[in-house]
């Protein structure tokens, strides 16, 4: 994170422990106070020559182990390489460019990777076959390559091909092997987060006032202001905050302040909480101006049986005279286990050589991750649909509401709700139906677990892909199952940015700077399970894992006192979307669409979508009081658990015919398909129109990079400001910059 | 559906003389029983419907020597009173006894009007002689004229009719890539009988339905070239507006659907004339273009539905080059001769003059005798004079001796052509061939022959009087195989790929495993592959090349074309493609006439159809993706080339080689592709607004990850690219807005070559 100013002068200084760099300002003794403890310095302190490399913009806190000067990347693709500097701290391998140390434009986060991001490291020599390193395995050959593969997908490559290099290779690449081995994510139960802290008060407020607009404008959900305010918005007539929650006793996973239909007061809320899974009570995710809400949920409980009293709140809180309900459950989607299993496979297709030239269409079927996007699209589709066509409210039910439903939840917004397609709007989506709402990060994408990095070289491989929920003992609690949920929703929205290119205020870069900010460990935003743990700050004690509703409505810890502590601890990790952080003001303009206008495609969304798509569509049942299923794209009727009896049996089924619009085009013959509402993105879900995400997924091939620069008009058009960006700056700089090394060289 | 594709290839000679016209296409001989009840071609269908198979219809049998008095080239003109006073024949009689349903397909054949004494309407529908021999009645004329003007309709054929102008153009049609047309004179001499090939020439209330379109109702009208179909939205006095401007020639397939609701096909036993039409029948045609375009045509009534159909098949099927449109087509914008010598190759030989004396332009070829598939001039060797050239040429086959077909400035080395060596079982040599090949190295240099067929398939050609250079007599000549997949593999593969694409409705799930199936993506990569071959030998090893593969007029050519779109920067402008276009595909002798007879739906046998040139755009079109700044030209230019070269206005991509279109006169009578493209308004569609010119050679990658399917021809009328055009004009506008004060105009853009980073982050190999 080199800020602008830190300059060559800063060389060397103090030899091992970097300080911060300036624009983070740590007052030094806070900082190692929080920081490290003894036994983290790094025995090969000595030795390593001080050299003469650009200042190191440490993390606070961190320690070089190891450097390499005189090193030079890969670039991404084509035959070139940027000599610097490969430093191994305990937090991450790093790279320094060497030339042009002012211009820290250079993609800081495109040059180290966090340590337990690391998935494979492989030194290479011409004389010997590459080795896959660990901490057990030494290295007893000199490396001219190391190339460290990284679950983002990432590969880096550095080459040591001066001479007098070798016992600097040598000594870096064990020395990174080793880090690796002691940097246990989280895990280390001494050290909590603060170790990876950066502190709050000077979030690296550089010279881009006019630009942190993203980050401002984004609502965290963490304060009952940002509640308001996002309800407004939405112009969710009979909805109202409430604080029912605000101590996260009610509900240790769910977010303080939850919408909640205006006719309930909290004393009758109370009673629903105990009849659903995790005490994940039915709150309102998104209101339709056309008047339909969506809403959210865990399962029923199986075993509560609801008095009178509370099914009557139960009731007004789902239904509450708002028409009809229809539970939307997450039975089509695919399971956690076949998303990660597909993950991994995806993973293990996009190393070099896992493919046959021939089949790798096949096998990238095979992988099933292309189907589950799709799977997810499509009901997305449907639900976004329904939505738009009828005033209806939809509860998005899933068993534990953590997983699928916020990929849900988010992705019908995104069709549904332009706002959520600018920028500003995307992130809080992310941080409303995914931080607060307390999908748990870590367990997910395996951030806990401290030999996961490790899952490729163990010897003999336990095979990851057989187990349909691989579970860890670690101590006395089980881990949840491992399962990138995420990912998968960053894909579907990058499908999304795909089809619909003029429609997103942001691009595929930032999808990608998402998707590679979840691996890295220095922000809040991706380290908790739920806001409660944030507010705690301990990341790895599950809050809500043995929750059960035997107590009612109490708190299993009533006894903790944590009034004073919300908010407080959480800040002291900065959000990802201080983008400030980890990428150059470059880079950030390159997270923008400029052919995306502000992402409105059609009209806002304030006109009244149900006039114009169907207004005729009436309900096969009288209105309200109504309970429909949504399975496949038909709704059944259906009772809520309570009810005992049959459905009644003359609501026949009804299909609101999603084909024609979810999969647009159609046989030659067919009809015209209706037009889709304004506002309301409907994407085709079919084969061809699903895509990999090339850019993302294929980095680790660099053979096969150079095709993944337009893979879409909105990347061209981010390229496009990119060059032109460039050529204005070329224009009084003159041509005698041209004779910078290195095509990637920034121009300025 | 069923493709009646069963017997093998007909191993014709590739590369023979194919000027004169065609004698009928290979039909099929109707598969009887082959009862299509029920449609397996996809959609069902309500009632039972009854499929015909296309192909059966006599009337495309032989091609009447074109009759002095007839002309033809309707031009759109006349077409908008008639569309108004056009009736569709009222039936003169009734089934008799309705309600019974057909039973197969021979029985709707027989309705087809195989022989005139089915069709009761022979007295008012027009019939050409040939169907109606005994005709005094029938004249062979355009319908459409006959309803005009009636004082030429019956009895006598209409004398030789001078074009009138009729004044009027048509008025704004709505016609997408057509300019507006005026109907010139039909110049031709030439003339035949399209309207002994028109049943019936309107149908009103037709239902017109395409993909992604709103479905229309208007009045259907066939004229010689074209399907039309107008709405009359506000009544009779009102202009119609055009939905439909069809090409007859860009259908590939007709397939008729009668539903038998209603209607009876009573037994004929003596052919007499019977009306099988009753007021709730009608027929289903669905068109499938060579575009990919799919059209369905509801038409009311049985019988007319038949006979649009049976007319479409058989003028779509005219073979006879002269009776092409082009030869009829005058737009008003544009002059006959405009376009014609855009692309001289004694300019390209001036180029290379002026860096080497290497090379002279031999007209040894000047009357097509040394080599029928050459053009007049072309450039070889200068030490090697015309005799020299005679014989080496009888040494390969066609006559296609190494000729120059690349001159790499950057180091001097060259890339050559040619067919196969014959050197045949027995190993014949040539010294005149030797000497050739010898004369373009110099001392000490080293060549490659990139050859596309595989060492075993170069080996086996030997028995057929093929071959391949043997090492002994061509020493400095290092032979690389690279097997090219052309011909009948490769139009199968384009068919069933656009048959996956198609297919909407199932198997979405296993989308890619069929895609992989389809070897269309395998292709394109081995193309690209080879042409970087053929670019890293010249770029990188600094050695000449020659490329062949057997008769060098179809692989070769993509080999020689693609590696010039990768070296030479001005191949990628779109004036410079379309040098590249005329110089590698056309005058080298691309026959385009065979290749580009059928499309991927086509039911009739293949015969030598292959989509050479279409691999080749899709080729250009992966370059263009992955480097999106350095091609000057976008999606949109390969799109329209891909239409002209199977179905076109213009006279560019007609005939098989050069000695043809002398013989047709096609550079006289026939305006030029490039003419119309080249024209500011057009011109403007295909420019690509990222361009920026980079000198370097584009090196594409060939993994499997990098080679996409070409969303935007396969899926152009499947779905909807609303939103990425709309992304489209956004960058374009945000292009026009942007440009920076220093940038030049498009006109001179090569000036800002190496400043530009763009090129640079593009190469840095």
């Amino acid at each position: 994170m080199p800020g602008p100013g830190a300059g060559p002068g800063g060389a060397g200084r103090g030899g091992r422990c970097c300080s911060g760099l300036p624009g983070f300002s740590v007052p030094a003794p806070a900082a190692a106070a929080a920081l490290g403890p003894p036994g983290q310095s790094p025995s090969a302190m000595s030795g390593a020559p001080g050299g003469r490399r650009p200042a190191f913009p440490g993390l606070p806190g961190e320690l070089v182990l190891e450097e390499a000067a005189g090193a030079r990347q890969r670039c991404r693709e084509g035959d070139g390489s940027v000599p610097g500097t490969l430093l191994c701290t305990n937090r991450r391998v790093a790279f320094l460019p060497a030339q042009a140390p002012g211009s820290h434009a250079f993609l800081h986060s495109e040059y180290d990777v966090a340590l337990p991001c690391i998935r494979k490291l492989v030194a290479a020599s011409s004389f010997t076959k590459p080795k896959v390193l660990t901490a057990a395995s030494t290295l007893k050959f000199i490396p001219e390559e190391l190339a460290v593969f990284c679950r983002d997908f990432r590969l880096l490559r550095f080459h040591f091909h001066e001479n007098g290099l070798a016992l600097q290779a040598f000594r870096v690449a064990n020395a990174i092997a080793q880090a690796r081995e002691a940097a246990a994510w989280l895990g280390d139960a001494g050290e909590g987060h603060d170790g990876w802290s950066c502190p709050a008060e000077a979030p690296l407020e550089d010279e881009d006032e006019e630009e942190e607009e993203g980050s401002a404008a984004t609502l965290l959900f963490e304060s009952l202001r940002d509640w308001e305010k996002e309800l407004k918005r939405l112009g969710a007539v009979g909805w109202r905050v409430s604080a029912v929650n605000e101590r996260f006793d009610m509900a240790p996973s769910l977010p303080q302040y939850l919408w909640v239909p205006s006719g309930l007061l909290d004393h009758d809320l109370k009673r629903t909480f105990a009849h659903f899974e995790e005490r994940r009570v039915p709150r309102l995710c998104w209101h339709h101006p056309g008047g339909g809400d969506l809403l959210r949920a865990a399962g029923f409980h199986a075993a509560s049986e609801p008095g009178s009293e509370d099914v009557k709140c139960l009731e007004a809180l789902l239904l509450g005279g708002r028409g009809p309900c229809v539970l939307a459950d997450t039975a089509e989607l695919p399971t956690l286990a076949d998303i990660q299993v597909a993950h991994l496979k995806l993973r293990a297709l996009c190393l070099p050589g896992a493919a046959a030239e021939e089949k790798w269409l096949s096998a990238l079927e095979g992988t099933r991750w292309l189907d589950h996007v799709r799977t997810c699209l499509r009901k997305a589709v449907e639900v976004a649909l329904l939505l738009a066509g009828r005033r209806c409210s939809i509860l998005l039910q899933e068993p534990s509401d953590r997983d699928l439903n916020c990929l849900l939840a988010s992705l019908v917004q995104l069709l549904g709700d332009p706002h959520t397609r600018t920028l500003p709007g995307f992130q809080s989506l992310v941080q409303r139906e995914w931080v607060a709402a307390g999908h748990p990060f870590p367990h997910r994408l395996g951030l806990l677990r401290c030999d996961s990095p490790r899952e490729e070289v163990r010897t003999p491989p336990v095979p990851p892909l057989p187990h349909p929920c691989p579970r860890w003992v670690t101590g006395t609690h089980v881990l949840p199952p491992q399962a990138p949920i995420f990912l998968l929703f960053l894909d579907c929205t990058w499908q999304l940015v795909r089809q619909f290119p003029a429609a997103f205020g942001f691009t595929e870069a930032y999808l990608l700077a998402l998707h590679d900010s979840s691996f890295a460990p220095y922000f809040s935003t991706f380290l908790f399970s739920c806001q409660r743990q944030q507010g705690q700050g301990s990341p790895h004690r599950p809050c809500s894992q043995t929750y059960t509703p035997v107590n009612g409505w109490r708190d299993p810890q009533p006894g903790v006192p944590r009034a004073g502590r919300t908010g407080s601890p959480a800040c002291r990790l900065p959000t990802v979307w201080d983008w400030g952080l980890r990428y150059s003001r470059h880079q950030r303009a390159q997270f923008r669409n400029p052919a995306g206008a502000a992402g409105t495609v059609g009209a806002p969304d304030a006109a009244d979508p149900q006039t114009p798509s169907r207004p005729t569509d009436a309900w096969p049942g009288p209105g309200a009081g109504n309970v429909f299923v949504l399975t496949k794209g038909t709704l059944s009727p259906q009772l809520f658990p309570w009810r005992s009896g049959r459905p009644p049996p003359r609501l026949s089924r009804w299909a609101p015919s999603l084909e024609s619009l979810g999969e647009r085009g159609g046989s030659p013959g067919g009809n015209q398909p209706p037009a889709p509402p304004p506002g309301l993105l409907l994407p085709c879900a079919a084969g061809p129109s699903v895509r990999l995400w090339q850019r993302c997924y294929l980095r680790g091939l660099p053979e096969a990079q150079r095709g993944r620069f337009a893979p879409s008009p909105a990347g061209l058009a981010e390229e496009l400001t990119l060059l032109q960006d460039r050529l204005s700056a070329w224009q009084p700089a003159g041509p005698c910059t041209k004779a910078a090394s290195s095509p990637l060289t920034p121009s300025r | 559906m069923i493709y009646p594709r069963a017997q093998p290839p007909s191993r014709t000679r590739l590369g023979a003389g194919e000027g004169g016209p065609k004698k009928t296409q290979g039909r099929k001989k109707k598969p009887v029983g082959a009862t299509g009840v029920g449609g397996a071609a996809g959609v069902p269908y309500p009632g039972r419907a009854v499929k015909v198979e296309p192909g059966q219809d006599p009337a495309a049998v032989p091609v009447p020597p074109p009759h002095p008095a007839v002309q033809a080239a309707p031009g759109p003109g006349y077409l908008k009173p008639d569309i108004r006073r056009a009736r569709s024949p009222a039936p003169s009689c009734r089934p008799r006894r309705p309600g019974k349903a057909v039973r197969g397909i021979g029985r709707l054949q027989a309705c087809t009007p195989r022989s005139p004494a089915c069709t009761p309407r022979s007295l008012l529908a027009p019939r050409g002689p040939l169907l109606a021999p005994q005709g005094p009645r029938s004249h062979p004329e355009v319908p459409a004229r006959t309803l005009r003007s009636p004082a030429c309709t019956q009895r006598s054929p209409p004398a030789a009719e001078p074009e009138q102008p009729r004044g009027s153009r048509w008025p704004q049609v709505p016609v997408p890539g057509r300019g507006r047309l005026r109907r010139g004179s039909a110049a031709a001499g030439t003339a035949m009988e399209f309207a002994e090939l028109i049943k019936t020439a309107t149908v009103e209330s037709v239902l017109l339905s395409c993909a992604g379109l709103p479905a229309v109702k208007g009045t259907l009208c066939i004229t010689s070239h074209h399907l039309l179909l107008s709405s009359c939205p506000g009544g009779d006095s009102q202009p119609g507006t055009v939905e439909l401007w069809l090409l007859i020639r860009n259908v590939d397939a007709v397939e008729k659907r009668v539903q038998n609701l209603g209607w009876y096909q009573p037994p004929r036993t003596n052919g007499s004339p019977r009306d099988t039409r009753l007021a709730g029948s009608s027929g289903t045609i669905t068109l499938r273009c060579k575009d990919l375009k799919v059209l369905q045509l509801e038409i009311p009534g049985m019988e007319e539905c038949l006979n649009i159909a049976s007319s479409i098949e058989a003028l779509s099927s005219v073979d006879s080059m002269m009776m092409m449109y082009p030869f009829f087509y005058r737009p008003q914008s544009l002059k006959l001769e405009e376009g014609w010598n855009l692309f001289p190759l004694e300019r390209y030989f001036q180029q290379i003059a002026s860096q080497t004396s290497q090379w002279r332009l031999s007209d040894v070829n000047r009357d097509f005798t040394t080599c029928p598939t050459y053009p007049p001039a072309v450039i070889v060797p200068a030490a090697v004079d015309d005799d020299a050239l005679r014989k080496a040429a009888r040494f390969r086959q066609g006559g296609r001796f190494p000729v120059l077909s690349y001159y790499h400035p950057k180091n001097g080395t060259v890339m050559l052509r040619s067919s196969q060596p014959l050197t045949g079982p027995n190993r014949k040599r040539c010294r005149e061939d030797e000497m050739l090949l010898g004369m373009v190295l110099d001392e000490g240099e080293r060549g490659f022959i990139i050859d596309t067929r595989s060492a075993q398939a170069a080996k086996q050609a030997r028995m057929t009087g093929g071959g391949t250079e043997p090492k002994s007599s061509y020493p400095r000549w290092r032979r690389l195989h690279r097997p090219l997949e052309r011909g009948r593999p490769l139009q199968e593969s384009f068919i069933k790929l656009v048959e996956a694409c198609n297919d909407t409705s199932i198997n979405m799930d296993r989308w890619l495993s069929r895609l992989e199936s389809c070897r269309w993506l395998s292709h394109v990569k081995a193309a690209l592959s080879t042409a970087c071959l053929a670019a890293q030998c010249m770029d990188r090893e600094e050695a000449s090349v020659l490329v062949h593969g057997a008769e060098g007029t179809d692989t070769t050519l993509l080999v020689t074309a693609l590696a010039q779109v990768i070296l030479d920067p001005s191949c990628r402008t779109l004036v410079g493609f379309q040098g590249l276009l005329e110089r590698e595909w056309i005058e080298a002798g691309h026959p385009f006439h065979l290749r580009c007879a059928r499309s991927a739906y086509s039911h009739a046998r293949l015969k030598q159809e292959a989509p050479l040139f279409l691999l080749f755009l899709d080729c250009v079109w992966q370059l263009s993706r992955q480097f999106p700044f350095s091609l000057e030209f976008g999606e949109h230019l390969l799109l329209t080339l891909f239409d002209n070269a199977y179905a076109s206005d213009y006279g560019t991509f007609l005939c098989n080689n050069e000695k043809e279109r002398c013989l047709c006169k096609v550079k006289e009578t026939t305006h030029s592709l490039w003419a119309w493209l080249n024209q500011p308004g057009e011109k403007k569609k295909y420019l690509n607004p990222l361009y920026s010119h980079n000198a370097l050679v584009i090196w594409p990658s060939v993994e499997p990850q990098s080679i996409q399917l070409w969303q935007g021809l396969f899926f152009r009328w499947i779905r909807s690219s609303q939103y990425l055009d709309e992304a489209w004009a956004e960058i374009e506008r945000l292009v026009e807005g942007n440009k920076p004060p220093v940038k030049e105009s498009a006109g001179n853009r090569l000036s800002r070559s190496l400043s530009d980073p763009a090129a640079r982050t593009e190469n840095e190999r």
